[in-house]
């Protein structure tokens, strides 16, 4: 009996034992969700991977694991994850998505430990409003990306155009000598009109830059910014395809060469991107170039849509841990490292002194740059939560007039009226005009 | 069946207890959102309440359902009637004997084989403005401008049709084609030696006595037609102007674009009330023989 007792003794002693070094040897292990698959070499996901696997060389102690959802399932899971209260440590969204979810409930009032940080002013003014929900802070803008014109230098030459378009009437006359001259089969310009928030992102700049509104698509600014998207796919100049086009298939007709310009984003400039071009004998600086898309009038500037992802806390999650993912989040968010990021996934960073690093790595992206300081985040300019509802009306509207369904001025003005039919009393839409027009002139400035 | 007494009750519970979880409870959960206010944030924030029909008339106050609702009539009818009857005279040739018959045979259900993704993907490039179908058309010289097949709102819908139509014709051909393969061919000796010839066999004989099977046949394509998701999705997204929209999609669009699950759910509903009354007609049908 007494062996017994002994034995059994010794046994908890030694398990008590190794179940203190397992303990002490034991890393945090902090979860992060998003939706940049890490498979590829050198795409989003795998550069995100590498900023973490730096975070985990210089403490030790943590560890990072990403879980990757598909992109058009991500706020389904955050929806379903809130529901739950089972999140992981570090959630990430979208930024149109952010103003919704933080509304639903789904973040972290994060405002005290911004301010604590204290480099909230560092961040461009898009990207402050983008994460900003009635005067709190929910997110952290991690990068940004916007749209510009890609134009084809070879068919230039050819042609005899010596500079891109800067207004409108340059667009149009540009198209015109394109087209005149181009053999079949080839456009003079590409944009994306599908069905998804696609044709709204890429109308938006068009649309801004007239200094229209998404809630008021009845007036004259909005009109002439659908009659000249109209006009280029009457006149033959871009392919009535476009409305079946994603941003994806724009890229695949231009390396084949088979659109002479097109709306795209930074993205594509990734290493990954250019690699790519190359390989399709298209050379940046040479081949192609971007600039600016066009504005209405010389002198006027242009105003494109902020993208690019925030990350931050989720509304509940695990005290402890919460401390070393905010950690985390800083990390991401540090100047050195948001340009670094940048620099691989042709993006651009959110904070002034970030920007600046980047673009002396990569001039390429200074175009992009330069209009992330003017960008304007989508919902603060439409709605705010409501926003997905006014886009999809919106790019109703637009298929509509580019399919010759109805003429650009009924299209939109059937658009403008069942966008105020989404809220319930004139007061209220009143109010989303107005601070429409403030983020407008906010990030104008 | 004496002798077991309540007992028996215990071997087929656990196909109810999975009937109840993965078709009853989400059906009748399905139905009770139609008639609540559910968005993502009533959802979250837990406070959804009761708006009675209000997500129905909202729904049928909608040009956007009004024109969904005449796609998905016409998706439907002509998917079938098409898919039917290429199905039966391709399992009726196929009901003779001739070389190489089992390759032919494998080559017709290719369509079966292709994940819808691709075969979309393709059917989005061959449709498109300056995709294959014109450029072939335009060479031929059988037209002098191009067809929007997919770029103009009117059009859209048939042109879906036209892709569906491919996409199932394996389907109903198999069916037919097993059905044929159970006639006995002592029938078809009988029927001549009466002075049956040509298409006489067929009307007479080959179709009364496949009426099972036809029903079958129409009843699984209706309710696979109602129910097309993917394949609109990939190729028009249910544009231009939301004008190819089919309950499914358009119901997705809602609840997963819009995050207006109560809205999404009543266009399901209606779906579903749709493809149970066809169900039912067909059954009756069949019963009465």
């Amino acid at each position: 009996m007494k062996f017994i007792r002994f034995i059994s003794c010794l046994s908890i002693a030694i398990l008590l034992i190794f179940s203190t070094i397992v303990f002490a040897q034991q890393k945090t292990t902090i979860t992060v969700q998003t939706y940049w698959s890490p498979e590829q070499p050198w795409s989003t996901g795998y550069v995100l991977i590498e900023a973490f696997k730096q975070y985990e060389k210089l403490h030790p102690d943590v560890e990072i694991k990403h879980i990757y959802v598909p992109f058009g399932d991500l706020v389904k899971k955050l929806i379903t994850q809130a529901l739950t209260g089972d999140f992981p440590d570090i959630v990430f969204a979208d930024n149109p998505d952010i103003q919704y979810l933080a509304r639903a409930g789904v973040f972290k009032d994060i405002t005290k430990l911004v301010q604590e940080w204290g480099v909230w002013k560092d961040f461009i003014p898009g990207s402050q409003l983008a994460v900003t929900y009635r005067n709190k802070i929910y997110a952290l803008h991690q990068s940004t990306n916007n749209l510009a014109l890609w134009y084809n230098k070879d068919y230039f030459k050819q042609v005899g155009i010596a500079s891109p378009p800067e207004t409108w009437d340059d667009l149009i006359k540009v198209c015109q000598k394109l087209k005149a001259s181009l053999p079949a089969g080839v456009y003079p310009i590409g944009f994306s009109a599908r069905n998804t928030e696609e044709a709204t992102w890429q109308f938006e700049p068009f649309l801004w830059s007239n200094n229209g509104s998404l809630l008021q698509l009845d007036r004259a600014e909005a009109i002439d910014a659908l009659a000249l998207w109209t006009t280029l796919v009457k006149e033959g100049y871009a392919p009535r395809d476009v409305l079946n086009w994603g941003q994806g298939d724009l890229t695949q007709y231009f390396k084949n060469k088979q659109l002479v310009m097109i709306i795209q984003g930074c993205w594509e400039l990734s290493k990954l991107g250019l690699e790519d071009y190359k390989n399709k004998g298209m050379i940046f600086g040479t081949n192609f170039d971007v600039t600016s898309i066009p504005v209405p009038k010389k002198g006027m500037k242009p105003v494109v849509p902020m993208g690019g992802e925030c990350f931050t806390l989720p509304a509940k999650g695990n005290p402890q841990k919460e401390k070393i993912a905010w950690d985390i989040i800083k990390f991401l968010n540090d100047a050195k490292n948001m340009a670094d990021f940048c620099a691989n996934t042709g993006r651009v960073p959110t904070r002034i002194s970030a920007t600046d690093l980047l673009v002396k790595e990569r001039p390429d992206l200074k175009v992009f740059a330069q209009q992330a300081k003017t960008a304007v985040p989508r919902p603060a300019a439409g709605a705010g939560e409501r926003y997905t509802e006014v886009s999809t009306i919106t790019r109703e509207g637009i298929q509509k007039a580019l399919a010759g369904t109805l003429p650009p001025e009924q299209a939109f003005k059937e658009a403008a009226e069942k966008i105020k039919k989404l809220f319930a009393t004139t007061e209220e839409f009143n109010k989303a005009l107005v601070e429409a027009r403030n983020a407008l002139s906010k990030v104008r400035k | 069946m004496k002798g077991f007494g309540p007992k028996r009750y215990f071997f087929v519970l656990p196909a109810i207890i999975f009937t109840i979880l993965f078709a009853i409870y989400p059906l009748i959960y399905n139905v009770v959102l139609s008639f609540k206010d559910v968005t993502a944030i009533t959802l979250i924030q837990k406070n959804t309440r009761f708006i009675g029909l209000s997500n129905y008339k909202e729904i049928f106050m909608d040009p956007i359902f009004r024109r969904t609702s005449f796609n998905t009539l016409m998706f439907t009818v002509f998917s079938i009637l098409f898919q039917f009857i290429i199905g039966f005279l391709i399992a009726l040739l196929f009901n003779k004997n001739f070389p190489l018959r089992d390759v032919m045979i494998s080559l017709v259900m290719l369509p079966w084989f292709i994940p819808i993704l691709v075969s979309g993907t393709v059917f989005k490039l061959f449709f498109m403005d300056m995709g294959l179908i014109n450029r072939l058309l335009l060479s031929f010289r059988l037209i002098t401008k191009i067809i929007p097949w997919i770029t103009d709102g009117n059009i859209a819908i048939y042109s879906l049709i036209i892709a569906n139509i491919w996409l199932g014709i394996p389907f109903n051909f198999i069916m037919l084609y097993t059905g044929l393969k159970g006639i006995s061919e002592e029938l078809y000796e009988a029927s001549e030696i009466d002075g049956a010839i040509g298409i006489k066999k067929t009307i007479y004989i080959t179709v009364p006595l496949l009426k099972p099977v036809i029903i079958s046949t129409l009843l699984l394509g209706a309710i696979f037609t109602i129910k097309v998701f993917d394949l609109v999705w990939i190729i028009t997204g249910g544009g231009p102007g939301n004008a190819s929209h089919l309950f499914s999609t358009y119901s997705y669009q809602l609840a997963f674009g819009n995050y207006n699950f109560g809205l999404g759910s009543a266009v399901s509903v209606i779906m579903i009330l749709i493809i149970v009354s066809v169900t039912i007609i067909l059954n009756l049908i069949r019963i009465e023989d």
